[in-house]
């Protein structure tokens, strides 16, 4: 979603943003784990090309040839295009290079990145979808959906349940490999709190 | 070298283009960062809103350059790019007080804290200044895919760069001892805004070649080799060391590297209404932050950013 998408759109992104701060600085989310790592200076070191963004050229990793100087200048580059053969160190030759079979994250990785925001939010969208659902729009999206899947057809109805069901049986079996993980460390804790703490719920 | 005759001389035409374009987005800055600044930080608009004024004048700076930067890499500076430049701007002007103006103390703070935040997403918001960094921040992280690589090796590098001046600020304590450490002012000071350009322009356009990506990093070092020169005597009120206020003369050293930075631009930008604004810009910023020194070494003055 874009910002300039209108005033209301930003201003979700402005609530959404100070309010994921505001549940991790209380104490209600998994506090050990990251929310979003941006660094990733340490992958782009191991990179097999450094691009030296102040010199222009682009030297195999550890190449001697990189001046000392250029050590906070360094990007760490993937693949060599054609077009950037012409800037390649005449001392590692990088342009010689052959490639590496790219590392793709895939569709698990996208899974499991999805079950790791539910793993992580989980206690908290569970309180806020409790609570909508009593609310007035709640009920009236609930009544929608009870009449969406009265109109579906026997084999939609039972595509849907089967998908739902699943979802709920990932999500236990995520969390219980999670619990069995955590406790095998020595640690007893329930969501990144004590397990005293926990919702009762539970 | 004869300025007047030089083959990159900026012509009539991108010169009238900057003072409109300044004009605009003055205007556009405002529109972008007042609503902002009236929902997370009001209290910034106390003092007949002096502080404001100078983030709405360094937002304008940032929209400028980016409209250059944009042109240059083959895209459109569209409404969108122009509140993302506006946005850049205020994220600077917050991440710059935070380093300059609290003290050492608040400078090693913000390195830390801001370090953790691109290592986990978390950021504990302390004050409403740090609300208002926080919230534009976010809306700039909506605009572009965060996790490109290039993106975050920007991000993270101007980090390091800023973290790099804090510690050699408290390591030289006002003055820089020998010919090495004036060295590494010089890098500290290239890499800060090498990076800092580059990464307005991946909130900008989704790729930048690796050619381009060397030339901007230049562009953006020579912005900080003039903006120091034009604040060297508030730096140098505030025991701020920078490679501009410790060299022996400044101002015929400022003059050598615009020349070999505008040169290089010339020869390697593409030709075009791009390359002609960001010239055509930094040549004025170069005439009235000399002028600035100047009138400041003449009465001690403060740290107004001006442009005429």
């Amino acid at each position: 979603m874009s910002s300039g998408d209108g005033k209301n759109g930003a201003a979700l992104v402005d609530f959404v943003a100070q309010t994921i701060q505001s549940l991790y600085s209380n104490r209600r989310l998994r506090q050990e784990r990251p929310l979003l790592r941006i660094d990733n200076l340490e992958d782009a070191a191991q990179a097999p090309l450094q691009f030296d963004a102040a010199s222009g050229r682009l030297h195999r990793r550890g190449c001697r040839s990189i001046p000392a100087r250029s050590r906070l200048a360094l990007y760490g580059v993937w693949r060599i295009g054609p077009e950037e053969r012409k800037l390649a160190c005449s001392r590692c030759k990088p342009a010689t290079m052959e490639e590496e079979p790219e590392n793709r994250s895939d569709a698990t990785d996208m899974v499991f990145g999805l079950f790791s925001l539910i793993d992580q939010f989980g206690s908290v969208l569970r309180e806020r979808g409790q609570e909508y659902r009593k609310s007035e729009d709640g009920r009236l999206l609930s009544r929608q959906f009870e009449g969406l899947f009265q109109r579906l057809d026997r084999r939609e109805q039972d595509f849907l349940s089967t998908l739902l069901t699943s979802m709920d049986g990932l999500i236990k079996t995520i969390r219980d490999i999670d619990d069995r993980l955590n406790n095998s460390n020595g640690e007893d804790k329930a969501n990144g709190h004590d397990k005293d703490e926990a919702d009762p719920a539970d | 070298m004869d300025l007047a005759n030089a083959p990159w001389q900026p012509s009539a035409l991108a010169r009238e283009r900057v003072g409109s374009l300044i004009a605009l987005y003055r205007d556009k800055a405002r529109e972008i960062l007042y609503p902002l600044v009236l929902a997370h930080y009001p209290a910034m608009l106390a003092n007949d809103g002096i502080e404001y004024r100078k983030m709405i004048e360094l937002s304008t700076k940032m929209m400028v350059v980016g409209n250059a930067c944009t042109e240059i890499l083959g895209h459109d500076y569209d409404e969108r790019r122009q509140m993302i430049g506006g946005l850049f701007g205020g994220c600077c002007f917050l991440a710059d007080s935070f380093l300059d103006d609290f003290g050492e103390e608040v400078a090693q703070s913000y390195v830390a804290r801001f370090g953790e935040f691109l290592s986990t997403g978390w950021f504990e918001l302390k004050t409403d200044r740090e609300r208002l960094f926080y919230v534009i921040i976010a809306r700039l992280f909506v605009e572009r895919d965060i996790l490109h690589p290039i993106a975050r090796q920007a991000i993270v590098l101007l980090h390091r760069a800023q973290a790099e001046d804090v510690a050699m600020r408290s390591e030289f304590g006002g003055a820089a001892s020998s010919r090495r450490s004036l060295a590494n002012l010089k890098i500290c000071a290239r890499n800060r805004s090498g990076h800092a350009i580059l990464v307005l322009c991946v909130f900008l356009v989704p790729q930048i070649p690796l050619e381009r990506l060397t030339t901007l990093f230049a562009a953006g070092a020579l912005v900080m080799y003039i903006d120091d020169h034009g604040d060297s005597f508030a730096d140098l009120t505030d025991r701020r060391v920078t490679f501009m206020n410790q060299v022996t003369r400044p101002e015929r050293t400022l003059r050598r590297l615009f020349l070999a930075h505008v040169g290089r631009l010339y020869g390697e930008l593409p030709a075009g209404n791009g390359r002609d604004l960001l010239i055509a810009f930094l040549t004025r910023y170069y005439v009235t932050r000399v002028e600035k020194n100047r009138h400041q070494r003449r009465q001690a003055g403060s740290a107004w950013a001006v442009y005429e």
